[in-house]
């Protein structure tokens, strides 16, 4: 099926499964106390849940999940969480909202949230949120919407109830803690820091970043508040379609250079708000391969992705490169929740229990329109 | 990883380096708690230097802090109160030295920046009655003392200063820009003012208020009138309550701007955010519909020069609409920019069908 023939511009856009499975195998074929050989492993010693999370998503959407140890890393995982409930990065480290998140998505991914006290999550992330209905990454106090996030999607996926209506009690969860996380306030502040540009800042009146956008777009939609979006959505959609460049691929920033990260935090926000159509899907899928790592010699691809064309793969850029596939739809990926950030499959139980809605945008619902709340 | 280039070259002697550095930090972990404070702080240092999103080495940096000063003030008399005011600047002192070591070398350092914060938040006078010291050896959100004024001030004014000079480096340095604002408001809710008085060079002076946030924009668009986000905190800055921002000046600037780089959709970005300030402004409606008229002139003419400007384009749809002129505007996305810009044609002709469904409203 390669042409390593081909020049590099007409290499076929055929996903190399094997290859990248070959290439995630590396990073779970670890044993997590090794130590690291390489500036990437190094450099993420203290996430180590977090690139945990990634390698086996990216394996899930291969269909792949076979291949993780995972006895071995269900324990790792559970040794991470300190007695206040929260999760470290590692076991040697301390308690973060970050990798609260990642242990979380990691145990629902397989299968195995029986293993994890609940409670003890649902105390620690509500011990996070500040007056101002902000959550802090952890007990000293750093603001950032990424941890609003974290807040939101560890309570939706452990079955908190994030919205104001009464029908999603029977969670299962101690109802006398459902008062613990002011959701209100919550959304308050997320809208607190939207910007005119219809974007979204680390905080309030901080610049737009595509990666935030993504966090407090998910976090309104958990919520069931995307109505509060200006011009319903569309000032958003707008800026996030103008994040894509010429050569297909996304930038976070305006005058940035793209980067296939941007592909998820870009398309998922689009997706989340209905408007994936306005950018150029096949335009993306040719930026996500020209940045699929070759050989040095010939044009086969060897497997992972990287940031950019020519740059070294990882494992984040090869979770966001496939993430990005998934959600376009192409190369029989499992889809992906834009959301949930986890197989559509895995969270299905769960999003029923949070329909999530999306403001109906004018008459204009194409064949690829908004995914409504018809699932429900 | 951002930004590596893929290198097939064979890298063992780095291999080994990342070993021994992760047996290093590994070690420290373990011990972080074990360690005596003086060792703990010199050995981090070395490691915060090397990977600064080590996140648990900082949070211990600040629990090594704490113990030792609410040992010391359990132990404190009044001869002594000032020697433990004294030794606490010293202490900070050293975290600003290592932060700004580290900053330096890393100035995306999501951790590094979170560090500093935490510091400066003693700089505003607490007003809770704090939680228990049991509590707050497990962490806290500010540190359990607060700051003498006339220390405060000074690290306000060197807060600002390295924020500036950062941002020279890189103006577009989002967590640099995103902690001036933070120390502004920070400076504000702790009554903090400037003692610039006393300097002579007006250009150095520091002030904590808006108008340094203005004037930090106005030196990045000094260098390069195309920055995203020094529009961006302009925006800002002009809605804050004490802004001195002329707006006929702003557009002026703009408009030169507009035709030397027509394909920067940075100034055209605050160029919707002005014209959007002036459709809702309380002038008489008659000089509103006024102005947007002239600049939908200006826009015309920069039109015949460059009739596939883009953002030009989008920017006079955008005027067109404020000016009840919907069907005008439905034409330039459905007739000019779908074609103009093929990767965004369903929104452009979404947007147009929207137009024209306002046109048929009251
Ligand atoms: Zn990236």
């Amino acid at each position: 099926m390669h042409s390593s023939s081909s020049s590099s511009s007409s290499v076929p856009l055929v996903l190399p499964r094997a290859q990248h499975v070959a290439f995630l195998r590396q990073y779970v074929d670890r044993e997590v106390t090794e130590l690291p050989r390489t500036f990437e492993l190094w450099f993420t010693e203290h996430k180590k849940i977090s690139a945990a999370y990634w390698t086996i998503t990216a394996l899930a959407l291969l269909g792949r999940l076979d291949v993780v140890p995972r006895e071995r890393l269900v324990d790792w995982v559970l040794r991470c969480q300190h007695p206040c409930g929260g999760f470290g990065g590692d076991y040697t480290q301390d308690p973060h909202l970050l990798y609260t998140l990642s242990a979380v998505q990691t145990l629902y991914l397989l299968g195995e949230e029986k293993r994890l006290d609940k409670d003890s999550v649902l105390r620690y992330v509500a011990s996070l949120q500040q007056a101002d209905g902000s959550f802090a990454g952890d007990v000293w106090g750093e603001i950032d919407t990424r941890f609003c996030f974290c807040a939101a999607l560890t309570l939706a996926l452990v079955g908190y109830p994030l919205r104001c209506d009464d029908d999603c009690l029977s969670i299962g969860v101690n109802t006398d803690q459902r008062q613990m996380v002011r959701i209100q306030a919550l959304v308050d502040y997320v809208m607190q820091c939207e910007n005119d540009d219809g974007g979204f800042g680390v905080i309030p009146g901080a610049e737009s970043h595509a990666g935030q956008v993504f966090c407090c777009v998910g976090t309104l939609a958990l919520c069931g508040a995307l109505s509060g979006l200006r011009d319903r959505g569309d000032r958003l959609a707008r800026w996030l379609a103008h994040r894509q460049l010429r050569n297909g691929g996304f930038n976070g920033r305006p005058d940035k250079l793209p980067d296939v990260c941007y592909s998820w935090w870009v398309l998922a926000s689009l997706k989340i708000i209905g408007k994936e159509h306005w950018i150029d899907g096949d335009a993306l899928e040719r930026f996500i391969f020209a940045c699929h790592a070759r050989a040095e010699h010939g044009n086969e691809y060897v497997g992972g992705v990287a940031d950019r064309p020519g740059d070294e793969p990882d494992v984040f850029h090869t979770f966001f490169g496939l993430a990005g596939l998934s959600l376009l739809g192409r190369h029989e990926l499992i889809p992906i929740d834009p959301i949930f950030a986890l197989p559509q499959g895995t969270v299905q139980g769960t999003r029923t229990r949070h329909p999530y809605e999306i403001p109906s945008s004018t008459e204009s619902t194409a064949a690829n329109g908004s995914p409504s709340q018809s699932s429900e | 990883m951002h930004g590596i280039r893929r290198s097939f070259v064979d890298s063992t002697g780095e291999e080994d380096l990342y070993e021994q550095w992760s047996t290093e930090t590994r070690q420290l972990l373990q011990q972080r708690r074990a360690l005596p404070l003086e060792r703990f702080l010199e050995c981090s240092e070395t490691i915060l230097l090397r990977n600064p999103e080590e996140y648990s080495l900082w949070n211990r940096r600040k629990e090594c802090l704490i113990e030792w000063y609410l040992r010391s003030k359990s132990l404190e008399t009044v001869a002594s109160g000032t020697l433990v005011q004294e030794s606490l600047r010293e202490r900070c002192e050293t975290e600003f030295r290592v932060t700004e070591g580290s900053l330096r070398q890393n100035p995306k350092s999501y951790a590094t920046w979170a560090h500093r914060l935490w510091l400066l938040r003693s700089a505003v006078p607490s007003t809770a009655t704090g939680p228990s010291p049991a509590t707050i050896q497990r962490g806290c959100t500010r540190p359990p003392w607060t700051l003498p004024s006339d220390y405060a001030v000074e690290c306000v004014r060197r807060e600002l200063v390295l924020c500036r000079q950062l941002i020279s480096l890189d103006d577009r340095n989002f967590l640099g820009w995103r902690h001036l604002v933070e120390v502004l408001r920070l400076a504000r809710n702790a009554g903090l003012r400037s003692t610039n008085e006393v300097a002579t060079d007006r250009t150095d002076s520091v002030d904590f208020d808006i108008s340094f946030l203005f004037r930090v924009t106005q030196e990045v668009l000094n260098r390069n009138s195309c920055n995203y986000t020094a529009y961006h905190y302009r925006s800002v800055a002009a809605t804050e309550p004490d802004n001195k921002l002329d707006w006929s000046l702003e557009l002026d600037a703009l408009h030169q701007a507009m035709y030397t780089e027509p394909n920067d959709q940075s100034v055209w970005f605050y160029y919707h955010w002005l014209i959007e300030q002036l459709s809702g402004s309380k002038e008489s409606n008659g000089a509103t519909l006024r102005s947007l008229e002239a600049e939908v002139q200006i826009l015309d003419s920069l039109l015949e020069l460059e009739p596939r400007a883009r953002w030009a384009l989008e920017a006079k749809a955008q005027l067109l609409v404020y000016l009840g002129r919907y069907q005008e505007a439905a034409c330039i996305c459905r007739e000019q920019l779908a074609s103009i810009d093929p990767m965004r044609k369903h929104m452009y002709v979404e947007l147009a069908d929207q137009y024209s469904c306002q046109d048929r409203e009251p």
